[in-house]
């Protein structure tokens, strides 16, 4: 969580916080006010973690549809950008799609990994053979600077070796706590060794596009939903974790179709739900 | 648009505090006290949603008939040089170019090594820039739009002259059976190239750039699109180079991944698929 978001966080609770420090000014609603108070402060929290469900909770309640641009129309349901023309309607939807995460979370860069690479070209082709309608795979990326993220690193890594032999040197020490930072140490070491083979660190975020014909908005939805039902299905191949866009992130990823924010961190900080 | 946010969310909070500070002092009865406080509550949550919402705010304020627009133009407007699209958003304009990347490379024709290797070339292919670029992969249906044109009409114009020729009681019937021919030959060919979709893919790097005008944003969007598209090209042992035109639309344009004569031919076969049964 950013430091922008916690102070949110912290103003908008104190005021719910507030109304529970004078209760006593509501006599016999009292109970009542508190609940509501809390329900406030958990409503603040669920938005934080996951506002794409209490967003899309509000516009599909209340009927809202958004229209991001001439021509364009975002549903109530959030989760597609219908485009009319001349009658016929097409139909937007996104796929989250992080392959590069499961490849960090590898303990150490062993011969699997190696195998992976040589697998991927195939399985990519697989994939583009059994699919018949238009998609596409899009990643968002930027290099980052290689000896600030090597110093980070190297500094998590020397946190993880001073806690663990803090660890094995106190009176009862315990083996769980030590195999869990023994891990971290080599999930580190694994990234600090790439680095040293050359490879440039990345912050990238990947998603999928696809695109769906009908003569109804209802006959293109639904066509969008066979559509990525079997792009779920199809690019289970590439080991990669597979959930459809909807909320504020939908109109987003609209717009970087376009244009992109020049500042990764910033488009990371946008993005923190889904990813 | 931070700054407003920042105001605008301050705002809220500091009268949705004076609210629940002032109903301690009124003399009012504790069902009004209630209502108060849930308004307060209320604009305490909308106060948060503002840290995600901010660019809906002020278009819900004036929403009609529950459709919320946050703009009615077009979603860009093309460079006079066609080689870039822009988007003005406040004071700034933005704008896009795209490196197409011409890869005809296949895994079926790959080396084990030779299949890691280009996975490595990819991989390397991600750091190269900085600032945020979008690489995309694009597989979509080929417009054929002329291509069935042409065969419809020369369908049409088979068809026309069969039904001359079978009006006319001197047409020779060696003829006529080859005209019959041509039309049945027109005919089955529309089925064919019906049938089946035309598909292809298209790799390319989107790159943006902001500036105070449109030229500005322009030039600086070439500038950075062909440093992009020197890098791509030597990671990948390719010839780079901007899309234009056309092109961009295809790139951009969701009716353009799937062509009006498909949907066209796809209703025709659903419709003659519907008459046979």
């Amino acid at each position: 969580m950013d430091e922008e978001t916690t102070l949110y966080i912290a103003v908008t609770s104190m005021v719910a916080l507030f109304v529970l420090f004078v209760i006593r000014t509501f006599g016999p609603l009292e109970l009542v006010v508190a609940i509501f108070a809390i329900l406030t402060i958990l409503a603040i929290l669920i938005m934080n973690f996951a506002d794409f469900i209490i967003f899309t909770a509000f516009t599909y309640i209340f009927g809202i549809s958004i229209v991001p641009a001439k021509n364009y129309v975002i549903p109530k349901s959030q989760n597609t950008v219908l485009k009319n023309i001349n009658g016929l309607y097409y139909a937007t939807g996104y796929l989250t799609a992080n392959i590069y995460n499961y490849a960090f979370m590898q303990e150490q860069a062993d011969e699997s990994e190696d195998m992976k690479l040589a697998a991927a070209p195939d399985n990519w082709e697989r994939i583009v053979m059994n699919i018949h309608f238009p998609f596409k795979f899009n990643i968002i990326t930027a290099a980052q600077d290689i000896q600030t993220y090597r110093d980070e690193l190297e500094g998590k890594r020397g946190f993880y070796e001073y806690q663990m032999s803090k660890e094995e040197s106190s009176g009862n020490p315990s083996q769980m706590t030590i195999d869990d930072l023994q891990r971290k140490i080599n999930v580190l070491k694994a990234r600090i060794d790439r680095l040293s083979a050359g490879e440039r660190p990345v912050k990238s975020i990947m998603y999928i596009e696809t695109t769906a014909v009908g003569v109804s908005e209802k006959a293109a939805m639904d066509a969008l939903n066979a559509q990525i039902n079997q792009l779920q299905t199809v690019f289970n191949a590439m080991d990669v974790s597979i959930v459809r866009v909807s909320g504020r992130e939908l109109y987003l990823l609209f717009k970087f179709g376009y244009i992109l924010i020049p500042d990764m961190m910033q488009i990371e900080k946008l993005f923190h739900s889904q990813k | 648009m931070a700054m407003i946010q920042t105001f605008v969310f301050f705002v809220i909070v500091i009268i949705a505090f004076a609210l629940i500070f002032v109903i301690q002092f009124l003399d009012i009865s504790y069902i009004i006290k209630f209502v108060l406080v849930l308004i307060a509550l209320l604009m305490d949550i909308v106060a948060f949603s503002l840290r995600f919402y901010m660019y809906l705010f002020f278009p819900l304020l004036k929403m009609k008939k529950r459709k919320v627009v946050l703009s009615n133009e077009e979603t860009f407007m093309m460079a006079p040089n066609g080689n870039a699209i822009m988007i003005r958003e406040g004071s700034y304009v933005y704008a896009s170019t795209f490196v197409k990347l011409p890869i005809y490379k296949s895994a079926t024709e790959m080396s084990d090594d030779e299949k890691r290797d280009f996975s490595l070339l990819f991989s390397k292919l991600v750091s190269v820039s900085k600032t945020p670029i979008k690489i995309t992969t694009q597989y979509y249906i080929v417009n054929r739009d002329t291509y069935l044109n042409n065969i419809r009409d020369k369908l049409n114009e088979a068809e026309n002259r069969y039904q001359q020729m079978i009006n006319d009681k001197n047409a020779n019937p060696k003829e006529l059976d080859r005209v019959r021919g041509e039309v049945t030959m027109w005919s089955n060919l529309q089925d064919s190239v019906g049938r089946a979709k035309s598909t292809s893919i298209i790799n390319y790097i989107m790159v943006t750039a902001i500036g105070g005008n449109e030229e500005e944003a322009v030039t600086l969007a070439v500038q950075r699109g062909e440093e992009i598209a020197a890098g791509a090209g030597a990671i990948l042992g390719i010839t780079t180079a901007l899309a234009t035109g056309e092109e961009l639309l295809l790139l951009t344009q969701p009716e353009q991944l799937i062509p009006f004569s498909t949907i066209n031919e796809e209703i025709r076969q659903k419709t003659l698929e519907k008459g046979g049964a």
